[in-house]
């Protein structure tokens, strides 16, 4: 794979395997990390990348495995960031709700939400994967994510209703 | 699409039943709704937290990656801290033995310009050398008899041409 063929098909990739990478690790820079090094690992193995049917798929586990390294490594698996605070150069502001209080309740309830849910969610509803795409990547079949799926929209609906019934927002 | 069907998928959309279809539709029409129904409204705040949080991206330059095309500062990193370790380790414990074997080393005594570490060798030289000073004591007296001319005048001392 030449380096024109590398900037079209994978590195686009990066802020997908970024925004997973910090689902995962709650650390934007960690997750900054996580992601050149990946960059790099696909980028060291270019020549053997055409053997892969689907890239992002593999740039999506690889992330994945880096992410959960790295978290075992730093004992933060299950550790809750406060860290909600977006990159606000990045933010959209065509809707005011988006960096509302809630907005940010919305995501830290998110973020809060237990493995493998976090990830599942994160999968289906940020990254609008199909349940097909998301099965290799949690090791589950399809069942089993929507399961997961729906428990996790159900508590984040929860804590929107929580929230709104106390008419903070 | 009537309303009650959007509830309807609401639902399904809670249940994780829903298609990618559906729930673009969904999408679609809860961004512009404008009631008050309070489901319609939970899953307008939790579909706009997600969209911009599907936004964000990440500062890297392509170039960056292609230069180091081997991640030598990502990987190096940690074998850089435990090559430091050992230099470190490996200096400490140079200095350590230098310390103690210069410790260990006493010079005792020197003989004929030569250092003695051993202590009895030591003792046995030292003895041997007052022995020596403590033999030429009992040897008469004639040589301290020049010592009575320090009382005579300088000039008795001085030599006549």
């Amino acid at each position: 794979m030449t380096a024109d063929e590398f900037k079209i098909e994978v590195f686009p990739l990066k802020d997908k395997l970024y925004r997973f990478s910090k689902r995962i690790l709650n650390d934007a820079h960690e997750a900054e990390d996580v992601t050149q090094d990946v960059l790099l690992k696909l980028w060291t193995m270019r020549n053997e990348l055409h053997k892969y049917n689907n890239l992002e798929a593999f740039a999506m586990t690889t992330t994945k495995n880096t992410s959960l390294d790295k978290a075992r490594r730093k004992n933060t698996r299950y550790a809750k960031s406060d860290d909600v605070s977006y990159h606000t150069d990045t933010i959209d502001n065509t809707d005011q709700v988006e960096n509302s209080e809630l907005g940010l309740i919305i995501k830290n309830a998110i973020a809060n939400l237990n493995e493998p849910q976090k990830t599942i969610m994160h999968l289906r509803d940020i990254e609008l994967y199909s349940f097909e795409e998301i099965e290799p990547l949690v090791d589950m079949n399809t069942e089993t994510i929507r399961v997961n799926l729906s428990r996790a929209r159900k508590k984040v609906r929860e804590e929107i209703k929580k929230i709104m019934s106390y008419g903070t927002v | 699409m009537e309303l009650f069907e959007y509830k309807n998928l609401l639902e399904k959309y809670y249940e994780g039943n829903s298609t990618t279809h559906e729930e673009e539709l969904l999408k679609e029409f809860v961004k512009g709704y404008r009631g008050n129904d309070e489901e319609f409204l939970m899953a307008k705040h939790m579909f706009n937290a997600m969209k911009t949080e599907s936004k964000e991206t990440v500062a890297i330059e392509f170039d960056s990656i292609v230069k180091n095309e081997t991640p030598i500062l990502k990987i190096r990193k940690p074998i850089r801290y435990l090559l430091s370790g050992l230099a470190a380790s490996l200096l400490v414990g140079i200095m350590l033995t230098v310390l103690l074997k210069t410790s260990e080393k006493v010079v005792y005594a020197y003989v004929d310009g030569q250092p003695i570490y051993d202590e009895q060798v030591a003792i046995e030289q030292s003895k041997k050398a007052l022995l020596n000073i403590s033999s030429q004591f009992n040897k008469g007296t004639k040589g301290l008899s020049y010592v009575n001319k320090m009382n005579k005048p300088v000039e008795l001392l001085t030599v006549k041409k």
